[in-house]
Formats: structure tokens, sequence, C-alpha cells
């Protein structure tokens, strides 16, 4: 009996190790997004190119999967993101810009200077869609399907393993599931009444 | 006589309310003179006391009071609570009003909107979980997902008070029969 109460520490400390052994491999950081499923949040942000016109859900890409890349010229991993992007972008997916709390002119000649892989970007400046879509920080990357939903939400960079283990296939089955247009367009018109 | 009293009897902790036994298992390691056994105890003692006095702390972290100005005082209060009550989601071991992370500067914007807009204090948390979460608050709801994170220190602690009182007792048991033999002799 003695023997198993001095046992018993032992016991404990295997118990303990584990969930400890088990969290070496849980990145805290990977949080699935509540939105995962749900249609993207109503908007209603000024392009980065021409403030004065007013971008909405309507001006999305319609009848194909996207990306939304969040990010801004003060972020510094989204310097080494970029690259990628345009890689992306050169290989024929669409990818709309979220530019977040940024300057006008900075977040313009980051465009100019390190290429434009988006079709257009929209500019965030106090971070009103950038909240409703839960973003953590950027970078951040989304996976929309074409009826406007939220798919997959990737934190952090995306890097060529990234984009072909995680993004790329789930943006290659959703544009061959793409849905009949019928039902696309019913999708978009839940989002012109916002 | 009285030693054999104190190690052995059951009488220590019956009529002095609920902080007796605690204090009767202290007692009886001072008296073994066996400090190692006491720490448990101490330490409970410690916790306890910890947690009656900080409550009365001053609260350190300062929400940027000037940049966030409020008509009423309560809301202000409320801002101040909530901000403190919210994780920052880039940085997770920051509330949003410790972090000055570009995140967390839009989430005090975002809070200071909802307030002023008259949400209540829950309609704001439900805001913030329906975008980031039940990860946003800092403290949990309470769900059966998270009944082990609600429970799991309380069952270690019970866990933790059974060994020690047995193993408290086991050796006063032993130390007895040590005494009544050399009494014996």
């Amino acid at each position: 009996m003695r023997r198993l109460i001095l046992g018993l520490p032992l016991l404990f400390a295997l118990v303990l190790a584990i969930p400890l052994y088990w969290g070496l491999d849980n990145d805290p950081t990977e949080l699935p997004s509540v939105l995962l499923g749900n249609p993207l949040p109503g908007f209603e942000l000024p392009d980065l190119q021409q403030p004065a016109q007013l971008r909405t859900f309507k001006d999305m890409p319609a009848g194909t999967p996207y990306l939304v890349n969040v990010w801004a010229t003060w972020c510094a991993a989204c310097k080494i993101e970029h690259p990628m992007l345009n890689k992306i972008a050169q290989s024929g997916y669409k990818i709309v810009g979220l530019n977040y709390k940024d300057d006008l002119q900075s977040a313009r000649n980051w465009l100019i200077d390190r290429g434009d892989p988006y079709e257009f970007v929209l500019f965030d400046e106090v971070g009103v869609l950038v909240i409703d879509l839960g973003v953590y920080g950027a970078p951040e990357t989304f996976v929309v399907d074409a009826a406007g939903k939220i798919q997959y939400r990737h934190i952090g960079i995306v890097d060529e393993t990234v984009w072909t283990k995680e993004l790329k296939p789930r943006m290659d089955v959703l544009s061959t599931t793409t849905l009949a247009p019928q039902m696309a367009t019913q999708e978009v018109k839940v989002h012109d009444d916002e | 006589m009285m030693m054999s009293n104190l190690l052995g009897g059951d009488q220590i902790g019956d009529d002095r309310g609920p902080s007796a036994p605690l204090f009767g298992l202290i007692c009886r390691c001072v008296f073994m003179r066996s400090y190692v056994l006491a720490m448990p105890a101490l330490v409970l003692l410690f916790i306890v006391l910890l947690s009656i006095l900080l409550p009365f702390n001053p609260v350190l972290a300062v929400v940027d009071g000037h940049e966030y100005p409020f008509e009423r005082e309560v809301d202000a209060i409320r801002f101040k609570s909530l901000s403190q009550e919210l994780r920052c989601p880039t940085c997770q071991n920051q509330n949003i009003a410790d972090s000055n992370s570009p995140i967390a500067k839009s989430l005090k914007d975002q809070l200071y909107q909802l307030i002023k807009d008259g949400e209540s204090d829950q309609a704001i948390r439900i805001f913030m979980t329906d975008r980031y979460g039940d990860f946003i608050l800092y403290s949990p709801p309470f769900k059966p997902v998270t009944y082990l994170l609600w429970f799991g220190p309380l069952m270690i602690l019970v866990l933790m008070a059974i060994i020690w009182k047995k193993v408290v007792y086991g050796f006063a048991k032993t130390d007895k029969a040590a005494l009544d033999s050399r009494e014996s002799d």
C-alpha cells in the first residue's frame, strides 16, 4: 500500500504528460473561423484605386471561387507573401485584396513596386469588414466559393506549400462543383437585400 | 496523553467552523515537525489569502482614456472592463486594452462604437463571439465543452487533498503505533 502511494506521483506525471504531449503538435494560432459556411458579411468599401467608387458584394467575382486576401504595407509578412500571390493570380485564380488600416498612397505604391495580383482592392481604413470577417491579423486569406460563402480560412503567409496543400485543392474542388447559375444568382440576391 | 490525543483523535476540527479541518491538519503537521507535509496546506492558505486580497488591487492596465471619451461615467467603466475582458486575437495572451496591435485597436474602436450605440454588455459579447468565436472571451462560457476547464482544477485539488490527508493520517498512525509501543516499553 505504501509503495502504491509512492508510485502515485509518477502516475500523475504520466497522466499529465498525455495532454502536454498532444499540445506540442497543437498550434494555438490555428483557430477555425466561426464564419465557415456562412456568406461573406455585407460591406460597402472604397476601391483602393478609385476611392470614390464604393465596392459591395455585387462587385465580387461571379460564378467562380476566389480568394480574399487581407494585407497591409505595415505588415512585414505580407512582403514575403506577395510574390506567391502574384504567382497564384498568374495561374488564373482570382484574388480580391482587402487592404487594412493603411495609407492610400503607400498601398498604391506597394502594388506598383511589387505587382498587382488583385482583381481589385477594398480599402478598409478602420477595419469594418476585417472585424466582420473575424480577422486575426494580416496576412490572412479566405477561400470563398462561387455563391459567396466562406469555405476556408488560412491565417498567416500563403507560401508554395500552403497554396498547393491547403488552398489550391479547395479552389479546384469548388470550381468543378460550381453551382447551377440559377442557384448562384439566388445566393447573390440574398446579399443585395443587405 | 495529550500527544496521543492530537495524533490519533478526531476531536480537532469538530466544532470550529469550516476552516477548522485545514487548521487541524496544519497543526497536526507542525506538531509532527513535518513541514513538508504542511506545505500543501500553507500553499492553499496562500491562494485563499491572495484571492481575497487581489480584487482590491487597483487595475494597472490603462486604456487610452483620452482617445475614447464617454459622456457617461458608467460607459467609460464598461469600456474599460470589456476591453480587459476581450482577448486580442493577434497576441493571444493580451487583452485588447493592453495590446497595441492594429487588430486590437480596431476592436477597441468597434467596442467604443458599440457602447456609444447603446448596446448592452451581453449584446457586445455576442457581437464579438459571432465573429471570433469563444476564443475572444477571456472567461470561457459555461457549457459542456468547457466543463473540464471549469471543474478540472477543482477535481485535481480534491484528489490532491484526499491523497494528502491519506499520507498525513497514514504517518500519524505509524507514529502513534511507534509511540504506543514505546510507551508500553
